[in-house]
């Protein structure tokens, strides 16, 4: 009766139907396709959805793509006359140029040039490698891992050891891919530790609190119905040389008043600080409601068995948990990686995001949308591959996706 | 008391107080920017600075009496309110197809619900001024268009927090009740629903909570009612203003507040009633 | 050409691998192609009403239809009374349009999210950018002459100031608000010793106070600092491709020493106060919030007079090419050129105005006079004050102010 969400007499008589099922039966494909639903009713169900996405999302991109083709830099005039039709079509020679372009790749002691056309079949050999793998059974989650690693590998690192970023130093504009595998480490570390942050919060939500969850899960929310932007400027008091923290250290005399931690205010620390308590509400949320599905009669079923409490949750609750946990992440990790408010307000010069200089190129007076929207595109890419290999992990874990 | 013994299944006494203590921790840091901006709101002063230059409450009454606070915060609700119905409708629609069914290109439409949340706001914010002001049908801007703007980027949201659960729901409770004679709405209605119904309303609120904080897509769409987000960002440009918009964050925060422990009490009397019968 | 190059470079990287990652996952997406040409024929509509205005340019307020008139401004410029005091648009509030036109206002973000707003087709009828950009508005065909007989008080105007708004010949902006754009520090912890004990740009190249120190996040701003620190007293706004690559570089050792680049004054002034800060970029109204915070109280909080001169901006009111209501519209944009507009905007946001007659007089807190110079004209003419100007070449000033930032 525990894991009942509210006191709906409905979902009583359905707990009790489903208790004998073990959760990860297999089902043959005749049966999983006996849900009473037609064809008519199925894309019928999708239509809103996709209309919508493809008129407000598709098409709009589609003029993200022509502006990253487009000959000439564009300014919102340009855009608007070549969106009524006389935009420059994509030249052979415009990309005979793009692709002969080299990009010396920077390893320590050792420097090699690599046609970027070279670049752009390996990143497209691995996106068919993972789309291709998710079809396969049996060794589909080693392609998938392998090819996940592979293209996570620069992004890994943490922005205390910037040094191993230096593996992909590309010399033709580094600036703006060095700033781009900056974002990822940064979003991706942000994400990583909001994740550590909800998981505990979730299962104290899930188990500890009793019938008032979601009362309590309201109040870890309650906080976000005031504005981010009035909550960064909060920030701002509490990190600050003379702020809240500092002021606390020097007060019990753990740091000397004349040399503050600085690295609290306008730093990459700051940026994924603020990312993290921006974030955490979002993640605890699917990861609630994935401790939430889990029949607390398996658990004590295990423990009837023999198993300890850690054993019980990693063999049980973690399984069942892990697409709730991949989703929570995928929430976190994708926006942020875009983000631009919170580091130009918190960022200083050293927390400068991709994001930044992707928005200016859009706003920032020189109105060059074209490169804006190659930056765009780009991180898109980038995106979607990592999208689609955890998309392989979601299903993996019975997610659905 | 079944809950007692069922948390000492999940969680020993020891745990149980650790987690405890991590919580209320959490809950600290997760309140302290608020309540600073509490304290701020009494600050007879422009610069958010401690201590503070005066105690006052003359800001709360200018944000009382702002006719652009006000109607900035209805626009807000009104945005916010309807993209996440219509987010939370939309996404829940999609999902149960895609966790039910086999649908062709499976993967694609997958893909395609979660690149809104990749692209910056900005780069969508351009493009979707430029194809309400000059696409098919030129609809122009305002409110609406914001608000169908907020849905694209909601329903990833939504969608995340629906399929899993959706997913996670067993397939045979569906056969039983088609078993007995019920139509696929009827099952829909009385097992589905009931099963999903507080990651429904996770959802909506994650809908909600992305809408109304919101300002890239909102500044570029917007005519002449601005959302409450978009008039915050240009009013923290000027002191004054920035010190009348803070009393707005602590009403917000009692709203919620009362929000919540309405829905509390409504659900105590709701279950002493259950008891009672 | 380096900078080229490089940015052809990375150009080249992203269009082939986004491109081909973002078709293959999307592929067919493209199927609405053609739907977009609809509207073919607005944008040579708009050209032509542009190019009619700029040979007329003859209001008569008197036969408009009325209606609201749309100000598209930056916040704080609203019709606020501000406890009775006359206020920028007073003139127009009290005149005879008010009741049949009044005026409504919104708000913009920055002149490239406004720019980009209204040349898709938003159209309020009176904007209020900033006077560099005056010649891309014109050029996109979005802003109209203006009927100088309805502006009776331009003449106050210094012709320094107002020659931006200026454009082949014909008058399209009416400055309202200017100001310097200059370091306040706080001089028991700032010294000029490596300039020679003189103010100066060069203090930001002071590894002494390394992250103690912040500039305003505008590119074009960073490059112009960047350009007078190379150049000494020589006007920023005409750089060669070379100097700008120069001030680029020289700009990337300043980035080394700041620790951060605010894009909200508010922000600054909040982290001057908070100590955060020994020396940031303000305008005049942000140095006097600094200067007269009870906190700043026993400090000595100086606004920069540096040998290379000041940066100083102009913003002011521009007509839209689509405005239905020309003459009435321009009223309004008269009742900001007014002496009294002047003087309470000095007053109550200590900006100080374009109209120079009549103004000085006028001012309630005659502490500012001193405080701002107003009085010394001199102080507003380089080489102690370089007014921004529109730029020929603005892109490369932009893109060498992004580039430094993303480095």
């Amino acid at each position: 009766m525990c894991r009942l969400p509210s006191g709906a007499p409905g979902i009583r008589m359905a707990t009790i139907v489903e208790a004998p099922i073990p959760p990860k039966q297999k089902r043959s494909r005749r049966e999983r396709r006996n849900d009473g639903g037609s064809a008519l009713s199925t894309y019928g169900l999708l239509a809103p959805m996709l209309i919508l996405l493809s008129t407000l999302f598709l098409l709009p991109m589609y003029y993200i793509v022509l502006f990253s083709i487009a000959l000439k830099r564009f300014s919102p005039t340009d855009a608007l006359a070549s969106l009524n039709g006389e935009l420059n079509s994509l030249s052979a020679e415009l990309w005979a140029k793009l692709l002969s372009v080299n990009v010396t790749v920077m390893l320590p002691g050792l420097n090699f040039n690599v046609p970027v056309l070279l670049v752009g079949i390996i990143f497209l050999v691995l996106l068919v490698a993972a789309v291709t793998a998710s079809r396969i059974p049996e060794y589909g989650n080693w392609i998938v891992g392998i090819a996940f690693v592979l293209l996570l590998t620069p992004f890994m690192t943490l922005p205390a050891g910037n040094n191993l970023l230096r593996l992909v130093e590309l010399t033709s504009d580094g600036d703006y891919l060095r700033l781009f595998f900056k974002s990822v480490s940064m979003a991706m570390t942000s994400s990583v530790i909001a994740v550590v942050i909800a998981i505990p919060v979730a299962y104290f939500l899930a188990f500890c609190v009793g019938k008032s969850k979601y009362t309590w899960l309201l109040i870890v929310i309650a906080p976000f119905l005031t504005s981010y932007l009035l909550r960064i400027f909060a920030w701002k008091v509490i990190l600050g040389d003379q702020g809240l923290i500092n002021s606390g250290l020097i007060a019990i005399g753990l740091v000397d008043e004349a040399s503050p931690l600085s690295f609290l205010i306008y730093s990459q620390f700051t940026v994924i600080v603020v990312l993290t308590y921006a974030w955490v509400p979002f993640i605890c949320l699917p990861i609630f409601l994935a401790f939430e599905t889990i029949d607390r009669r398996l658990l004590e079923a295990a423990m009837d068995l023999g198993a300890t409490r850690l054993q019980a949750f990693l063999k049980i609750s973690l399984p069942i948990i892990a697409p709730g946990i991949v989703a929570a992440f995928l929430f976190v990790f994708i926006p942020s990686i875009g983000e631009y408010i919170t580091p130009s307000l918190v960022g200083g010069t050293q927390g400068t995001m991709y994001g930044q200089s992707l928005a200016s190129q859009f706003v920032g007076g020189a109105f060059n949308w074209q490169f804006g929207s190659v930056m765009a595109l780009f991180l898109l890419g980038v995106v979607l591959l990592i999208t689609f290999a955890t998309a392989r992990f979601l299903r993996a874990g019975g997610g659905g996706l | 008391m079944a809950n007692d013994t069922s948390t000492f299944v999940v969680i020993s006494p020891w745990g149980k107080r650790l987690l405890t203590a991590f919580f209320v921790v959490f809950l600290l840091v997760l309140y302290l920017p608020t309540v600073l901006l509490v304290v701020f709101s009494f600050n007879d002063g422009t610069v958010a600075a401690f201590p503070l230059e005066g105690l006052t409450t003359k800001y709360y009454g200018l944000a009382f009496s702002s006719k652009e606070i006000r109607e900035s915060l209805g626009a807000s609700a009104w945005v916010g309110l309807g993209a996440a119905t219509i987010a939370t409708v939309i996404a829940l629609m999609a999902s149960y197809p895609l966790a039910r069914r086999n649908v062709r290109g499976k993967a694609f439409i997958s893909a395609l619900m979660l690149v809104p949340l990749v692209v910056p706001t900005v780069v969508l914010a351009v493009a979707l001024l430029l194809l309400f002001q000059k696409g098919p049908g030129q609809v122009g801007l305002g409110l609406t268009r914001i608000m169908v703007a907020h849905v694209v980027i909601a329903i990833p949201f939504a969608v995340l927090i629906l399929l899993p659960r959706i997913a996670s729901i067993d397939r045979r409770l569906e056969e039983a009740a088609y078993d007995l004679g019920a139509t696929g709405l009827q099952t829909f209605r009385l097992v589905m629903l009931p099963l999903i119904v507080p990651s429904i309303i996770s959802a909506f609120l994650i809908s909600f909570v992305f809408s109304i904080d919101e300002v890239v897509i909102a500044s570029f769409l917007s005519s002449d009612q601005v959302t409450y987000p978009v008039y915050l960002y240009s009013g923290l440009k000027v002191p004054e203003k920035t010190q009348t918009l803070i009393p707005v964050a602590t009403i917000m925060i009692v709203i919620s507040f009362v929000l919540a422990f309405g829905a509390e009490a409504i659900r105590r009397y709701g279950d002493r009633r259950l008891v009672g019968k | 050409m380096n900078e080229k190059m490089t940015r052809k470079g990375f150009v080249a990287l992203t269009g082939a691998t986004s491109l081909a990652a973002f078709l293959a996952a999307c592929g067919g997406s493209s199927s609405d192609s053609g739907s977009s040409a609809a509207s073919s024929g607005d944008a040579q509509a708009e050209g032509i009403v542009s190019e009619e205005a700029a040979a007329g340019g003859s209001f008569d307020p008197a036969s408009e239809p009325g209606g609201e008139i749309d100000v598209f401004t930056w916040s704080g410029y609203d019709d606020d009374p501000k406890a009775g005091a006359p206020w920028m648009w007073s003139q127009y509030v009290e005149g005879e349009y008010n009741a049949e036109s009044p005026l409504k206002f919104t708000f913009l973000e920055n002149d490239g999210q406004a720019l980009a707003k209204v040349a898709s087709g938003y159209s309020p009828d009176i904007i209020h950018p900033c006077i560099a950009y005056v010649v891309q508005w014109k050029e996109a065909g979005l802003i109209q002459p203006l009927d100088m007989a309805l502006l009776p008080d331009y003449a106050g105007i210094p012709e320094a100031i107002s020659a931006g708004g200026i454009v082949d010949g014909a008058q399209y902006m009416v400055p309202f608000d200017v100001g310097f754009s200059c370091l306040t520090y706080d001089a028991d912890k700032i010294n000029f010793d490596n300039s020679g004990g003189s103010e100066s740009w060069e203090v930001l190249l002071d590894d002494r106070y390394k992250g103690r120190m912040a500039l305003f996040s505008d590119d074009v701003a960073i490059i112009k600092i960047g350009h007078l620190i190379n150049e000494g007293a020589v006007d920023p706004n005409v750089q060669t491709t070379e100097q700008i690559a120069a001030a680029k570089e020289t700009a990337l050792k300043v980035k080394a020493n700041l620790r951060n680049y605010w894009d909200s004054q508010t922000d600054t002034v909040n982290d001057f106060v908070n100590g955060n800060l020994d020396a940031t970029y303000t305008w005049p109204d942000g140095y006097w919030k600094i200067k007269n915070h009870p906190k700043m109280k026993d400090r000595n909080i100086k606004y920069m007079q540096p040998m290379q001169g000041r940066l100083a901006w102009v913003c002011g009111t521009v007509l839209s090419s689509a405005t239905k209501q020309p003459g009435r519209a321009t009223m309004a944009m008269a009742a900001t050129n007014t002496a009294a507009a002047g003087a309470s905007l000095l007053d109550i946001f200590q900006y100080a105005s374009a109209q120079q007659e009549g103004v000085r007089e006028l001012i309630k807190n005659s502490e500012l006079i001193a405080a701002f110079e107003l009085d010394k004209p001199e102080a507003w003419a380089p080489p102690n004050a370089w007014f921004e100007a529109p730029l020929p070449n603005y892109k490369e000033y932009i893109t060498a102010g992004q580039e430094v930032k993303a480095a």
